[in-house]
């Protein structure tokens, strides 16, 4: 059964397309990668926007406005009942990625917390997080190891956003998902710019510019900038994930495809952009020496910004305020993003015909049980985030090898250009599809090579590796198991969600 | 910050936010004239 649900207009797809894909990634990601290899990186950012992102946003937007079903649903009515299996995989990959994204929107929420009970503190009383890391110096390390593991308050702010988020899409597309992103979705450029201004204010905070745009033409002949860029502008942008297909199918008829594509693809990088400008002329403005600054940017996972930018706004008079207003962006951008996912579910189990209080129960109850394991383990957490990380760059195979399969050029014809205000050539589309299937095949390639090499495959005693949180062992098991399943349940996902 | 920098900043920020503005207002200009029909 198609959805009946519509958004009321241009603009709130077109938030909707934002809040799905500017999340954490934008606020951290960008910037540290940015600042590794300036200019060169963005140059290719930039690129792989028009080559990945563009096309498999195209024929996301595309599919999800003609079938107007969940994921499972479009997948099989495009590629065919053989073909449902790998719509189901979309599905389960960016589930995967939602139980343990929903965990950084609660550890954006605790840090917002800590950020403003400083603020306070240091208003009222003596405090000075300055200080008290002169004396400790690895007290945020600290904080961040017991927030992250076995911690019943990130468990409890977990539960909670799941609450809000249910609570937000439960109101239906309109009253849901379109009034909250009109606030989010404007509240979240603000406020980056407010953190970029202050940034740039700041003495030496010119120098990080100086480094995020400098272009290093030897960067162009190392093949991990290559791969940072394609890999950055794909989880970004949200190409691939399936979620675009969500969003698509709640708009209207006669909705524009490539406009409001270019406008949520190009918005996305804006914001990665302004991040960058907040976040780099700080890390240089705050730190001693340059090289510190690069050992910063060069320092590890997305988990670290919850050491470093607390640490870095500790430094300056109206820190204080700068980390609460970051944190509060780093939110809005997080759970923003979460919305959709929760959306991506609701949407599949309303076309298996569930609904009512018996829906919001069983969203809930998955998203407790399944996002329980990362909220409440960092090892648990890392593996999800390892698996299902690498699993979206598969899903974009499978939406670039339905689109290919269709043929390219009929697809754009009949799927994409019918009701929009500008077109892009043939050439562009079908030859970025094909590349894709190329390009997908070597990223994910580079990413289990990447893991190979510490993490092999068997255990010295010979045995399946699965249970270490890096191994390929580990990403061929789950990626197998939901391959096979989906095989198994072809028929039934077809019949459920193929036929209206 | 260096020529080249400022450079490379102008034409980065031109096409990612200045393309973003350009379809932002082409998107205005549509939903303008068809209101108008």
């Amino acid at each position: 059964m198609p959805h009946k649900q519509e958004f009321s207009n241009r603009w709130g797809i077109i938030l909707a397309s934002l809040g799905m894909a500017i999340g954490a990634g934008n606020l951290w990601r960008f910037p540290r990668l940015a600042g590794q290899y300036g200019g060169t990186f963005i140059v290719l950012w930039i690129l792989f926007l028009l080559i990945w992102s563009i096309p498999l946003l195209l024929a996301e937007f595309s599919i999800g406005k003609k079938f107007k079903s969940g994921v499972i649903g479009s997948y099989g009515k495009l590629a065919g009942e053989k073909l449902t299996w790998l719509g189901f995989f979309i599905t389960v990959c960016t589930l995967g990625i939602a139980f343990y994204y929903s965990v950084v929107t609660a550890w954006s929420i605790e840090y917002l917390g800590i950020a403003i009970s400083n603020l306070f503190q240091s208003l009222v009383s003596d405090f000075s997080l300055k200080e008290t890391l002169e004396h400790n110096p690895g007290y945020l390390n600290q904080q961040w190891d017991q927030l992250s593991n076995k911690s019943i308050t990130t468990v409890s702010l977990y539960v909670l956003i799941i609450i809000i988020g249910l609570i937000v899409v439960g109101k239906g597309i309109k009253n849901g998902l379109e009034k909250a992103n009109k606030v989010l979705i404007p509240s979240l450029f603000i406020l980056l710019a407010i953190v970029a201004v202050s940034a740039l204010s700041m003495e030496n905070g010119f120098k990080g510019l100086d480094y995020m745009f400098s272009v290093n033409m030897d960067h162009f002949k190392n093949p991990t900038v290559w791969i940072e860029a394609l890999s950055q502008s794909a989880w970004s942008t949200g190409a691939g994930w399936g979620l675009m297909i969500t969003i698509s199918s709640y708009s209207r008829a006669k909705e524009d495809v490539t406009l409001n594509t270019f406008i949520g693809a190009f918005g996305n990088n804006t914001a990665s952009l302004f991040a960058g400008m907040a976040i780099l002329p700080a890390v240089f403005a705050l730190a001693s020496t340059e090289s510190e600054a690069v050992s910063f940017l060069q320092s590890g996972s997305q988990a670290l910004t919850f050491t470093i930018i607390p640490k870095l706004f500790s430094q300056i008079p109206g820190g204080g305020f700068m980390s609460v207003v970051f944190f509060l962006a780093l939110t809005l951008a997080a759970f923003s993003s979460f919305l959709p996912m929760l959306q991506l579910l609701k949407s599949n189990l309303e076309q298996a015909g569930v609904s009512g209080k018996t829906m919001m129960i069983s969203l809930f109850i998955v998203f407790t049980i399944f996002g329980f394991p990362s909220a409440y383990s960092l090892d648990f957490f890392s593996n999800q985030d390892w698996v299902w990380g690498i699993g979206l760059v598969i899903s974009g195979l499978f939406i670039a090898f339905a689109t290919a399969k269709y043929g390219a050029v009929r697809f754009k014809h009949e799927f994409i250009d019918g009701d929009s205000d500008f077109k892009v050539p043939d050439a562009y589309f079908k030859y970025s599809i094909i590349v894709n299937l190329f390009i997908g095949v070597i990223l994910v390639y580079w990413w289990m090579s990447q893991g190979y090499s510490e993490h092999p495959w068997f255990t010295p005693s010979g045995a399946w590796n699965v249970l270490d949180t890096y191994s390929n062992a580990t990403i061929v098991t789950q990626w197998g198991s939901v391959l096979l399943l989906g095989l198994i349940i072809n028929k039934f996902l077809y019949r459920k969600f193929c036929k209206d | 910050m260096n020529a080249i920098s400022v450079i490379s900043m102008v034409i980065n920020l031109s096409l990612v936010f200045g393309g973003f503005l350009y379809f932002l207002l082409l998107a205005i200009k549509k939903e303008k004239a068809n209101s108008e029909k």
